[in-house]
């Protein structure tokens, strides 16, 4: 009788961790669902945090990631998993930490991004889907803004004690500034302590390899990928 | 998509004078001048009905009175039924459709690319890619096989419908043998319900043959549909200048009067008869002789035609999307967009070969089906027209994210981009480095490769058993008496 209510607890955790993967792989489908009452119910019944973020949460987020990449599923599609993940997140990760401090696991900071959209230009859609997309997966992202100067990137990386740089450009015109970015950071001997990922509607990986970039990504997806390589 | 869920009615070239002078020239046509008919019984109809027949000459003149009794008397609309019951089409109103390519006697061979002779295997083909694709009414066949006997084109053809279809069927007209081997198919399909005329699951087409006659083969046809109570597009093919006068309004009132002409002896053999008013009806190239099916006056005569259709209350059929040209270029879509938008846009009720054909309707292309099919996508989201109403107006939504935010992430935007923007398949859309990085394809190639995921993956709803049965043992009737009678 004991066994198998265990058995059956076990399959009552297993099968929400199944639910919740369900939710962010289908955001279109079920958008009205509530994500933080489920999250909640993680906690009620004890369930491992860290098993519901990556065999959850994520797991969902990287199949619709995939679906993107393949042209199958779209953009709000993906913003609509990530949104839903953020939303578990902030109930999620304060017990996720505790977890870590109780078992003693590495208490490591994830990799940090500063992300700007480059002086001279205002447009910031592609900036902040990569900036969502980045904090979903966990990185810390300081997003700071449009127009951004070249020395402010540099300040605020230091500040931050950022390991990678993302510069933003729409604009044809503007396009120069991240190459500037990449020469200022050569001239004061920091080329070596951040990487820069450079994206935008009109950089190609000629360009981004030409001015000497750590990274370019075709979209948010990418994006992740990217730094993730890059932050290993 | 429901294939009745499609309604507009955006473009008008004719006013109501215009409408009204068309209508009355057409019956000072009709009274005075009259019409052939090759057709004996069918000149007894007439006459039996009040017209002036001339017995000698075969002229029928038709007084005005009965033509407008004969419209009184037309079903405003009706139901054409399916196999499918969710795929039943209701003909009138304001809804549209849209119906492949018909009976092209050539095809661009999927793996040469090479232009040859249609097969029975490509009727199969095509009807299962018809029966696939979402925004097609029927599955009418597109090409006319020219490896079976010709005397028993029509039998395999309505076979090859049939078993890989479950959509709306058309039977055709030519001949009284043609008619009924159709029609004991529309039987079998109802299984086995003489009745067709309480639920038609067949209708026809009969072309007029311009200026004024009424052909004998074609009419003898027309006639057995319509003892049935089965459903008969009334359509012309006039070539403004050639078979017909150079100006579009004379068109039309030669057209009219062929078509009202047909109406009037469908009404006096069987009264409530459901027809449809129709035209595929262009201008004649005057440097060879073609009726141009790519033409702009082409959607300007469909236009007209559902204007005077909707004048008389009857289901309207036009005919738009074919092309003159031979290959997949430019001019086959532009041809296509244009005629077929514009036909679109006026409301015609039913729109034939609409889909894959090239070559002056003479060929079909596997790859223009799929990609006639993806500007359908377009042409039915112009005709749903824009949503206005406060969920759609997104007041709320344009407040909650303010000056300088973005609306991808708002859940208004996952519930409505789908319902709102046409996504297109094959259209490339991507960054050049990116198109680069897919293959660099023109979209014949992602056409081609469509074409050939439906044909390896797509699997038609089959026959019940019992109406399979009989279907083979018709058609093995219909063999054994071609046998007999060629061996005479």
């Amino acid at each position: 009788m004991r066994a198998n209510e265990k058995l059956t607890n076990e399959m009552y955790k297993i099968n929400l961790i199944e639910e919740l993967y369900e939710i962010v792989k289908n955001p279109g489908k079920v958008s009205k669902e509530n994500i933080e009452k489920k999250i909640e119910l993680v906690i009620e019944k004890g369930i491992n945090p860290i098993d519901v973020l990556n065999n959850g949460l994520l797991k969902g987020l990287r199949e619709i990631g995939d679906r993107f990449g393949r042209g199958d599923a779209f953009l709000p599609e993906l913003m609509g998993a990530a949104n839903i993940v953020e939303k578990a997140m902030k109930i999620l990760k304060p017990q996720i930490l505790k977890l870590k401090l109780e078992k003693g696991l590495s208490m490591k900071r994830s990799g940090v991004i500063v992300i700007g959209t480059v002086q001279g230009d205002i447009h910031d859609l592609g900036k902040n889907i990569v900036a969502t997309m980045l904090k979903t997966y966990g990185f810390e992202v300081y997003d700071i803004g449009v127009n951004v100067p070249v020395d402010t990137f540099i300040a605020k990386a230091l500040h931050f004690n950022a390991n990678i740089i993302g510069t933003s450009a729409l604009l044809t015109t503007t396009l120069y500034e991240q190459k500037k970015l990449i020469e200022t950071l050569r001239e004061k001997g920091l080329k070596g302590r951040f990487k820069v990922v450079v994206g935008g509607a009109p950089i190609t990986e000629e360009w981004s390899k030409k001015i000497g970039a750590d990274g370019y990504a075709e979209n948010a997806v990418e994006a992740v990928k990217v730094v993730s390589e890059l932050i290993e | 998509m429901d294939l009745n869920s499609l309604k507009g009615q955006y473009i008008e070239f004719l006013s109501r004078k215009d409408i009204d002078d068309i209508h009355y020239a057409t019956l000072d046509i009709l009274k005075n001048i009259g019409v052939k008919v090759f057709h004996r019984t069918a000149m007894k109809n007439f006459a039996d009905a009040g017209a002036d027949v001339n017995f000698e000459t075969q002229i029928v003149k038709i007084p005005s009175r009965l033509v407008e009794d004969a419209i009184e008397k037309t079903p405003h609309e009706f139901i054409w039924h399916a196999r499918n019951p969710e795929k039943d089409l209701k003909m009138g109103g304001n809804i549209i459709h849209f119906s492949p390519a018909a009976l092209c006697p050539f095809i661009y061979d999927l793996e040469t690319g090479r232009r040859r002779n249609a097969t029975y295997s490509d009727c199969v083909n095509l009807s299962r890619i018809a029966d696939s694709l979402e925004r097609i009414s029927d599955a009418f066949c597109m090409v006319y096989p020219q490896d079976v006997p010709e005397s028993l084109a029509h039998i395999y053809i309505l076979k090859a419908i049939a078993e890989n279809s479950d959509k709306c069927i058309r039977g055709r007209i030519n001949g009284i043998q043609i008619a009924k081997d159709s029609i004991r198919v529309a039987e079998i399909l109802a299984k086995g319900d003489k009745n067709l005329a309480d639920k038609p699951n067949m209708i026809a087409l009969i072309d007029a043959v311009s200026p004024l006659q009424m052909d004998d083969n074609q009419v003898g046809g027309m006639i057995e549909y319509v003892k049935r109570g089965l459903p008969v597009i009334i359509a012309c093919e006039i070539t403004s200048g050639g078979t017909g006068p150079a100006t579009i309004a004379g068109t039309l009132v030669l057209q009219n009067a062929e078509i009202l002409s047909h109406i009037v002896l469908a009404q006096a053999i069987r009264p409530g008869t459901p027809l449809i008013y129709g035209t595929s009806s262009s201008v004649m190239d005057m440097r060879n002789a073609n009726l141009r099916y790519g033409a702009v006056e082409l959607g300007m005569i469909n236009v007209a035609t559902a204007q005077l259709a909707r004048y008389y209350k009857i289901p309207s059929r036009g005919a738009a999307g074919f092309t003159d040209s031979k290959v997949l270029d430019m001019q086959a879509g532009y041809e296509f967009v244009i005629t077929l938008l514009i036909a679109a846009l006026g409301g015609v009720n039913l729109l034939l070969q609409t889909v894959g054909g090239l070559d002056l309707g003479m060929s079909v292309s596997y790859e223009k089906v799929v990609i006639d099919h993806e500007i359908l996508g377009s042409i039915v989201r112009a005709i749903q027209g824009i949503r206005v109403d406060p969920e759609a107006l997104a007041v709320d939504v344009i407040k909650s994210i303010g000056p300088g935010g973005h609306f991808l992430s708002h859940p208004h935007t996952l519930e409505n981009f789908k319902k709102e923007h046409f996504i297109p398949v094959l259209a490339d859309t991507d960054k050049y480095s990116i198109w680069e990085k897919k293959g660099g394809k023109e979209i014949k190639e992602r056409a081609k490769e469509q074409v050939q995921k439906i044909l390896q993956a797509y699997e038609p709803k089959p026959l019940d058993k019992s109406v399979q049965e009989e279907l083979d043992l018709f058609v093995g009737e219909v063999e054994r008496r071609d046998i007999l009678r060629r061996g005479d």
